[in-house]
């Protein structure tokens, strides 16, 4: 049996029970913290809190040579874990899709995750997003400042009123950086400000899951002066807003009212 | 006042008088003569005593090119002549003729606009003889002829007129069919093709120091009979007072090759690709000195008091010390220090150089050989590409680890210098690769490390360079991205040899305009939709797109390249560079989302798939050989030709030329190592040859697997290929 579980948001608490309860029934736990990671925890404070041993896995070890875990998975109970849930945004149903493949039953033990909490926290609507996007570092991809792609995608949404969660690059063990680098919402606001739209509203999400979570609205320009403190942050472009959503935004983001 | 001080002076007041300077490159094959005749040429202007002109060689400054005896880098001089009572300043460079300095010879064309070609007459044209006339006449530069040794045909051959004129003829129509051969098809040169009539050829002795030529026997009233006289009563003396080959050849020099003015404005078209209608272009067709500053840098050289000093052609405006000046292909602007000209192997410093002249130039830190140097932002010159490349790598090491970082800084000062060397720096290991045209091009760089610098190092043994390349099409295959949610279509095709060969000459490339672009490719036998869909030419391979309106793949196509080049650079089999490929990208799926398919999952992806496709695609190993001439009396000619075909070489004739016997054929560069010391032995050293390095051949297949396990070994990779590899 292969059972993804998502650890949620922020620290050691965020896992669900059912999570807990998996995690303590494994033989193996595997983990991977190349897409994201617990800001508020660590491995060792994740294995002391579990009793357990993880073993982490870099992206070669997950994409290219999986099999450690799907043998572990083969012979008995294995768990796969990941920050925020292990099929939202960074999507592991290729991983399922092997274990699959091989005859290994899977199941997925959700948590709350950077796309739920994003609609929970601003009071933007669920139901009103279109599609996310990612924006990268702008030495991480092939072209210069901001891909047409993220825009294409926060413009293509607008245009049917719809909001866009942007996600913010991570980069772990990365050659070209020193230790880890999370790209903060105030360096993307001003990516966005300065290669697309400085007038045009955002939404600060900084923190979601920790005791300390910061939601902050403002124009992009205003933004990208701004500090959020420490990560993980993501951003909203909203589309059109509900009359609910608007007020959400004045009362629990500090919305400015002439950028509303 | 001394004598070069005067001298010095009279250059500089020629120097504004474009109608009155001749830039001229002396060029012949090795051991012709060429240096030696300069030096008579400088005796002649004054500039060294007319007792050591012959032995001198005062343009071989370099140590080892005195103990040698042949010329390494082209050197530059300035000197004046008087003919018809006007002054001329002739602005000369002697470049080498052993075929491994090859690269100096080109890039001394670009500054020069009269090439003086040097035949021995009793060897006659040899093949670097073919290879300094047609890099001359492909750089727009007009020849004569001198041919030299005419002494040795009187007294050592004891030929009579009747011989000699006929051999002499037989050296004129040589070097005729090449300069015919080369200048056919250009409409911008009229008849260049040179004859004793018009006054382009002259003979002589440039070890006894006479010289004639149709006018100077006008003039002096000697004739052939008179010459034969007096070289077999051995009146050398008189023969040189009477007739002096300095004045001979200088003459020709003035009368027969153009100044500036009428040069540049037909050589700028062919070395320049900018747009013919502006003011720049303006001033170098009419060598305006008072236009922009464009300095065109043929030569870095190394002066142990003023540092790097840069040399080359003022195509336009005036250079004067304290100018800040763009480089080509770098940011921002260098300051001149002192500008110069050239005496011998020595730098005079004058004020200013204008338009026109061979100029030496400090401060241009940035420039290296090639750069075009200016005082305005401009389109650079055509790239003066050596078309022959490294074929031989040796690992350099220094023997001291203090030594590092300055052999470091040696290395990249080595190949600034000398283009055709190339570099790989490794600062882990600490053992670099330089690789060059032969053996004796990087034993006189490695020499020259330990010698100049003084750097003791250690050098490996020499290693041929070798590449890869398909020999048929492969089938369409999918290389997917480590998340598996990308996926690129390829095939790799085999490029056509025309194609290739105008990607080699540097005829195409991503630097030229579009449409030019693909009308080369056409003409070359591209086929008119691919020609359009080129994407990027990466080394000596073309990456085409043809892919219709896939959404995000503009955003993708700079990691695809990567991809694409990684796997050229290092190809399948051992590594070596891929060249001769045609990689078509006919399908992608990408993933919606901009970091699901950056450079961790396009790079690997490409890379595996052009890989895959490459050995479907039946790649082989190439390695690079050399056409073999070999001079030799006809009791040493089996073992001659021994020598070649022991080396899995092939002996394509055997003919009689003179008293010797000439075998022709081609060798591998790899088994050509140690060649000389081999066939010295072999013939009791009565053997001269030649060898020229021919491109690439795809190795036997018996030998294939052996040579690309010897290579991974020697690579530090895994002796075993991928098994689908079964072609060989």
């Amino acid at each position: 049996m292969l059972t993804f579980v998502g650890l949620g948001l922020y620290d050691e608490a965020s896992v669900t029970v059912a999570g807990r309860d998996a995690i303590a029934a494994a033989d193996r736990v595997f983990a991977e913290f190349y897409t994201s990671r617990l800001i508020g925890t660590d491995v060792a404070a994740l294995e002391a809190h579990h009793d357990t041993t993880i073993e982490r896995r870099d992206r070669a070890g997950v994409e290219q040579h999986p099999e450690p875990i799907l043998d572990a998975a083969a012979d008995g109970d294995a768990v796969f874990l990941t920050a925020g849930d292990t099929m939202i945004s960074t999507t592991h149903v290729d991983l399922r899709m092997r274990a699959a493949d091989r005859g290994i039953d899977t199941r997925v033990i959700h948590a709350p995750t950077a796309a739920s909490a994003a609609a929970g926290l601003t009071g933007l609507q669920n139901y009103r997003f279109g599609k996310a996007t990612t924006l990268p570092f702008p030495w991480a991809h092939g072209a210069d400042g901001v891909p047409g792609s993220v825009t294409d995608t926060i413009e293509a949404n607008r245009e049917r009123g719809l909001h866009t969660l942007v996600y913010l690059d991570i980069k772990v063990d990365h050659p070209r950086v020193d230790g880890d680098a999370y790209m903060t919402a105030s360096q993307a606001a001003d990516l966005l400000a300065t290669n697309w739209d400085a007038d045009a509203l955002g939404v600060v999400v900084a923190r979601a899951g920790a005791p300390d979570a910061t939601v902050r609205a403002d124009r992009l320009g205003a933004l990208a002066d701004a500090d959020f403190g420490s990560p993980l942050h993501l951003l909203v472009v909203p589309g059109s807003l509900h009359h609910i959503e608007r007020d959400a935004l004045r009362e629990l983001a500090g919305a400015p009212a002439d950028a509303l | 006042m001394g004598r070069r001080k005067k001298i010095v002076e009279q250059c500089e007041r020629l120097m504004d008088n474009p109608e009155q300077i001749r830039n001229i490159a002396i060029a012949a094959h090795v051991d012709h003569g060429k240096t030696t005749l300069t030096d008579n040429l400088l005796a002649g202007a004054g500039m060294i005593s007319e007792d050591t002109a012959g032995q001198q060689l005062a343009m071989d400054t370099e140590e080892d090119e005195q103990e040698r005896g042949i010329t390494i880098d082209a050197a530059n001089v300035s000197m004046t002549h008087e003919y018809e009572g006007d002054d001329h300043l002739i602005n000369l460079i002697d470049t080498p003729g052993h075929v491994d300095f090859g690269g100096d010879v080109t890039r001394a064309m670009r500054a020069v606009d009269g090439a003086l070609v040097v035949v021995d007459a009793v060897e006659g044209a040899m093949p670097q003889t073919e290879t300094v006339v047609r890099q001359a006449l492909r750089e727009g530069v007009k020849p004569t002829l001198f041919i030299n040794k005419v002494d040795r045909l009187i007294s050592e051959l004891q030929e009579g007129p009747e011989e000699m004129q006929e051999r002499l003829l037989s050296v004129i129509g040589d070097v005729n069919e090449l300069i015919r051969g080369m200048t056919e098809e250009k409409d911008d040169i009229e008849d260049w093709t040179v004859s004793v009539e018009d006054g382009t050829v002259a003979f002589g002795s440039a070890l006894y120091k006479w010289g004639v030529s149709m006018p100077s026997m006008q003039r002096t009233g000697m004739d052939f009979g008179d010459i034969i006289d007096l070289e077999r009563s051995d009146k050398r003396e008189e023969l040189h007072e009477q007739t002096p080959l300095a004045d001979v050849v200088l003459d020709m020099v003035a009368e027969h090759f153009p100044n500036p003015i009428d040069a540049q404005p037909r050589r700028i078209p062919t070395v320049w690709r900018g747009d013919a209608d502006s003011e720049i272009a303006e001033s170098m067709r009419l060598v305006d000195e008072d236009g922009e500053v464009v300095l065109m840098v043929t030569d870095i050289g190394v002066d142990p008091h003023a540092g790097e000093i840069a040399a080359g052609r003022v195509f336009s405006g005036t250079l004067e010390k304290g100018q800040e000046l763009y480089v080509s292909g770098t940011a921002g602007k260098n300051r001149v220090q002192s500008v110069g000209i050239y005496m011998g192997g020595e730098r005079e410093e004058v004020d200013e150089v204008p338009a026109g002249n061979i100029a030496a130039v400090t401060g241009l830190k940035d420039a290296i050989a090639g750069s075009t140097v200016s005082n305005e932002e401009m389109t650079p010159f055509e790239s003066i590409d050596h078309i022959s490349e490294p074929v031989i790598t040796k690992s350099i090491e220094a023997q001291n680890m203090d030594d590092l970082p300055k052999l470091i800084e040696t290395l990249r000062q080595v190949s600034k210098e000398d283009p055709t060397i190339s570099i790989e720096i490794n600062e882990d290991t600490g053992e670099h690769l330089i690789s060059g045209q032969g053996e004796l091009h990087l034993e006189v760089q490695t020499q020259r490390i330990e010698r100049n610098q003084g750097i003791p190092v250690t050098t490996g043994e020499p290693i041929v360079v070798y590449r890869e390349t398909p020999t048929s099409d492969s089938q369409e295959v999918e290389g997917v991205s480590p998340n598996r949610h990308n996926k690129f279509y390829i095939t790799v095709e085999q490029l056509s040899d025309d194609v290739l060969e105008e990607i080699r000459l540097g005829e195409v490339s991503m630097d030229m305009p579009e449409q030019e672009r693909r009308e080369v490719l056409q003409e070359a036998g591209m086929d008119k939709e691919t020609s359009q869909d080129v994407e990027n030419i990466i080394g000596r391979n073309i990456f085409i797109d043809d892919t219709k309106g896939i959404q995000h793949l503009n955003e993708t196509m700079e990691l695809v390249v990567d991809g694409l080049t990684d796997s050229l650079e290092d190809g399948p089999l051992a590594a070596e560079p891929v060249e001769g490929a045609l990689i078509r990208l006919h399908d992608a799926r990408l993933h919606e989302d901009a970091i699901h398919r950056g450079p961790a999952q396009v790079i690997p992806a490409t890379r595996d798939a052009v890989h895959r496709a490459l050995i479907d695609a039946d790649i082989r190993l190439l390695e690079p050989i050399q056409d073999v001439r070999i001079d030799v009396p006809s009791e040493h000619m089996g073992a001659a030709s021994g020598e070649v075909q022991g080396r899995r070489g092939r002996v394509d004739d055997m003919y009689q030329e003179g008293d010797l016997m000439v075998v022709e054929g081609i060798a591998p560069v790899d088994e050509m190592i140690g060649f000389s010391s081999d066939i010295r032995s072999a013939t009791e050293g009565r053997a001269s040859w030649n060898t020229e390095n021919a491109g690439f051949r795809v190795m036997a297949d018996n030998l294939q697997r052996e040579i690309i396990m010897e290579i991974r070994e020697r690579k530090g990779m895994k002796t075993e290929l991928p098994e689908s590899i079964t072609h060989f």
